[in-house]
């Protein structure tokens, strides 16, 4: 029973990661229908600058946590922007296979440029210490064992869940970004300028991609490479696609999905925790391909 | 019996109610309009038919097939053509293959003939490029055989989709809002077309429109709808003088 | 047959530069590994550009292949076979069977993926891609982590030019067929190719196995070059090459699928200095040429040879 307990509170730490990465790929398909390969890499860019921006924060602010992560999602939601003004905004008009074969060309040049001596190297980097780890013993006798990274993980994204639940549903913007996605030609015919609104699905979705970026980098202690993201990035498309592509509940939930089943096919076997995330794949695709919380938008014909 | 046999087609999106207990009878060789204001519900009846959605409710009936649950191209094969109302042509590909793709699953010659080149190739190739281009002759299209059909005027690629859909050698044909976008000249022309083709090529023909014109000029049967349900049925005269059709129809008129 | 002769000078020119030691050992393998490169790429360009889906996961074919092919030769011959009468059919033998085994494994990634929208495909192929390898690297059979080395080397000049030839007729000849227009129908406009009768779903699917089957062989041919492979050779990574070449090349005529490769294949020898640079610059060539230039270099022309002979119509008076 204490292992299975300690494999759930596992899986939901990772799934926190995972939620926050899959939110951002499930806000921009559902605006602009394509899968943005690069956000990933997004991820990456936020987990790196917790590397080289904790020394600085720490010596201006005195505590490097909070300010470190403030800093990388403004950071990635800035690259996010230009991401889009740069790449996909030119592609507006032409056809969606393109936007992905940009998308994914985006997606290597930012993983292969920052592997370049003079950006981030190709080498393992050890991530610095946001916040001393401390184990706190559960009383009781099920042997649990909860570290308040834990606690960090799962409050931050709570918290930032939260958030852009009020953003999306309490403002302005949000409340344009949710008739973009349900219904772009509409949308824009009563008045809702379509490139504020693509724009700000390619700041909110990155910035919280780069704060799971540097709950990462705490979690794991380590950069291994700039390629990191991309398995992380695999397995929260997923897990959107799992919760329903498109559909922002939905990608928590399949997140938290996704991290309990790794949890518990890890403490099995390594092999079948990498195994977990294709089945799931395979499961969707062949029992309900529109997601667990997705509708199946059928092609106006 | 009729060759197209609709008994109380229901249809639901989800909470939405589109089509209510709609009822179609069509007979060999007539010529039936279907119209109703935007959102009446014709467009979901004519899909349903056509195998993009399954009906909620009810049972249709093509040639004396059931037709419910098939998928779109084996009702195609089983003989209902259809035009689309945005067209869509086969774009990057010539006129004249846009026939020959019609053609495709009555060819006589399968994959390992299309990867050698034996003979079945060819007599096959030789069989569908005749019956192809005989077709764009009749439709006037011949001189633009090997042209991009997306490069074509917008009358022609309208007179290509309709092609295409015959070249499926259909019994029922159902034409979607062929009139849009054409000009009172281009509508008559339009009519006279419509009449041909039932003739020539012994069509029954479902014209879904919401232009009266066209309508009160072609069909011999018009059924009316509105909020998914007929509202009205019967000859065209009989149809313009009705006060729910012209309630429906506030300021429309041929 | 214009298409055959046209290869077959190729081949001559090429050859006599060889025998003459113009071109050196070094640049024939340039040439044999540009060969296996146009062979991935027409066919990745069957289901990325004429089927209109987007596969990126092409390279896990390829090492379908060339592990199965390289399994077979040597387990069945001695790395030291001399005799060519028994080498060379049982070459033959390994690197189709590799191309059938690759072609199962498309089916089983491509039937699933067909019926269901195509955007997922992307991420079913790169899931493949990456299982497939993660399943090499734990079978300690097919040498794992350490790769497979010991493979008798019966690729030459010769046979890379036989395989490309076959491989690009036969794909040619099946994009001039009934099916092929079927093909370019659904990439033009699936649901109207549904509503012309095609079986979509199937036509797809077909197309993703056989390409997948000229992936496998590629691999074969491939294995044997390099005489040791490894699951790196088969890396996301590749995959992603072969779809700059395509995209590149022009993803709508099987002239694009050759053009692409055989530029990207010989050009990094002119950029000596630059190969770091390499996996930066290609990225953003595609993302340049999907901004300016989408349809690529060769667009929707063709090159004369690949062309088939037009029947003479006979004409009707007006």
């Amino acid at each position: 029973m204490g292992q299975f307990l300690q494999q759930l509170i596992n899986g939901i730490q990772i799934g926190s990661i995972y939620a926050l990465i899959a939110l951002g790929y499930t806000i921009v398909y559902g605006i602009v229908r394509i899968i943005n390969f690069a956000h990933a890499d997004i991820f990456m860019v936020g987990a790196y600058m917790g590397f080289f921006l904790a020394p600085v924060m720490a010596k201006i602010f005195g505590g490097a946590f909070i300010p470190t992560i403030i800093a990388a999602m403004l950071i990635t939601g800035l690259l996010g922007f230009v991401m889009e003004k740069l790449a996909y905004r030119p592609l507006r008009y032409k056809s969606r296979l393109s936007a992905l074969i940009t998308a994914l060309g985006v997606s290597i040049f930012l993983e292969n440029f920052c592997a370049m001596p003079f950006i981030f190297g190709p080498n393992f980097r050890k991530f610095p210490d946001l916040i001393v780890a401390k184990n706190i013993p559960i009383p009781g006798n099920l042997g649990l064992n909860i570290s308040n990274v834990l606690l960090l993980d799962v409050g931050v994204s709570v918290i930032l869940m939260v958030l852009l639940f009020w953003f999306v549903n309490k403002t302005l913007i949000g409340k344009q970004m949710r008739a973009v996605a349900f219904d772009k030609p509409t949308a824009s015919l009563m008045g809702i300028n379509i490139d504020i609104v693509i724009s700000a699905a390619f700041i909110v979705g990155p910035a919280l991609a780069g704060a799971g970026g540097i709950l990462y980098g705490t979690t794991y202690g380590m950069l291994a490479s700039p390629f990191l993201g991309i398995w992380p990035g695999l397995k929260a498309f997923i897990a959107a696609v799992l919760g329903g592509i498109g559909n922002i509940p939905g990608a928590v939930l399949g997140a938290y999905i996704m991290g309990i089943s790794e949890a518990f096919a890890t403490s099995v076997n390594s092999n079948l925790g990498y195994g977990i995330a294709f089945a799931i794949l395979i499961g969707i695709l062949l029992v309900r391909p529109s997601g667990l919380l997705g509708k199946f938008m059928p092609e106006k014909v | 019996m009729a060759l197209l046999d609709v008994q109380h087609l229901t249809q639901f999106f989800g909470g939405l109610r589109a089509v209510s207990d709609f009822n179609i009878q069509l007979e060999h060789g007539e010529i039936v309009g279907l119209i109703g204001p935007n959102g009446a519900g014709k467009t979901t009846v004519f899909n349903v038919i056509t195998g993009v959605y399954t009906p909620t409710k009810g049972t249709i009936v093509f040639d004396g097939q059931n037709i419910v649950g098939k998928k779109t191209y084996q009702i195609t094969q089983a003989g209902i053509a259809r035009t689309f109302q945005n067209i869509r042509l086969f774009s990057k590909s010539s006129v004249i293959d846009n026939l020959k793709i019609a053609y495709h699953f009555r060819m006589p010659y399968g994959n390992t003939d299309a990867f050698l080149h034996t003979r079945k190739y060819w007599q096959g190739e030789q069989l569908v490029d005749d019956y192809a281009i005989d077709l764009l002759r009749l439709f006037h299209l011949e001189g633009h055989a090997e042209d991009l059909s997306g490069s074509l005027p917008y009358g022609a690629q309208r007179r290509l989709e309709i092609a295409r859909a015959l070249a499926t050698k259909p019994k029922l044909l159902i034409l979607d809002e062929p009139a849009a976008g054409m000009n009172p000249a281009e509508a008559d022309e339009l009519l006279e077309m419509i009449h041909w083709l039932r003739d020539k090529f012994d069509l029954t023909i479902l014209l879904i429109e919401h232009q009266m014109r066209v309508v009160m000029g072609v069909c011999e049967r018009i059924k009316v709808m509105d909020f998914g349900e007929t509202i009205c049925e019967g000859v065209p005269e009989y149809i313009r003088n009705d006060p729910r059709v012209c309630e429906a129809y506030l300021g429309k008129g041929a | 047959m214009a298409t055959i002769i046209a290869f077959v000078l190729v081949y001559v020119v090429i050859k006599s530069l060889n025998l003459t030691g113009i071109l050196n050992a070094y640049y024939i393998q340039l040439i044999i590994l540009a060969g296996i490169n146009i062979v991935m790429t027409v066919s990745l360009g069957m289901v990325n550009g004429f089927t209109g889906q987007f596969s990126i996961g092409h390279a896990g074919f390829m090492a379908v292949g060339a592990y199965t092919s390289a399994m077979i030769t040597t387990v069945w011959l001695h790395a030291s076979t001399a005799n060519p009468w028994v080498g060379y059919p049982v070459f033959i033998v390994a690197i189709l069977a590799g191309g059938l085994l690759a072609g199962a494994a498309g089916y089983l990634v491509g039937a699933p993926s067909m019926r269901v929208k195509g955007d997922y495909l992307a991420i079913v192929t790169l899931s493949a891609n990456e299982l497939i390898r993660t399943v090499i690297r734990v079978t300690d059979v097919l040498g794992g982590p350490r790769g497979l080395g010991g493979i008798p080397k019966f690729t030459t000049l010769e046979v890379v030019f036989v395989f490309a030839i076959v491989s690009v007729v036969l794909m040619r000849n099946y994009l001039f067929s009934s099916h092929g227009r079927s093909m370019k129908a659904i990439r033009d406009s699936e649901i109207a190719a549904e509503a012309t009768g095609i079986n979509t779903t199937r036509q797809k699917v077909f197309v993703f196995v056989f390409s997948a089957f000229f992936a496998g062989v590629s691999g074969g041919v491939f294995a044997h070059l390099l005489q040791f492979i490894h699951p790196d050779n088969f890396s996301f990574m590749k995959s992603l090459e072969y779809l700059i070449y395509l995209y590149v090349g022009g993803s709508t005529s099987i002239s694009g699928a050759i053009v692409g490769p055989a530029i990207f294949t010989l050009l990094p020898e002119l950029m000596r200095g630059l190969q770091s640079w390499r996996m930066v610059i290609y990225p953003l060539i595609l993302i340049l040429t999907m901004i300016f230039r989408t349809e690529g270099i060769m667009g929707l022309k063709e090159f004369s040879f690949i062309l088939i002979p037009q029947r003479q119509r006979k004409e009707v008076s007006a």
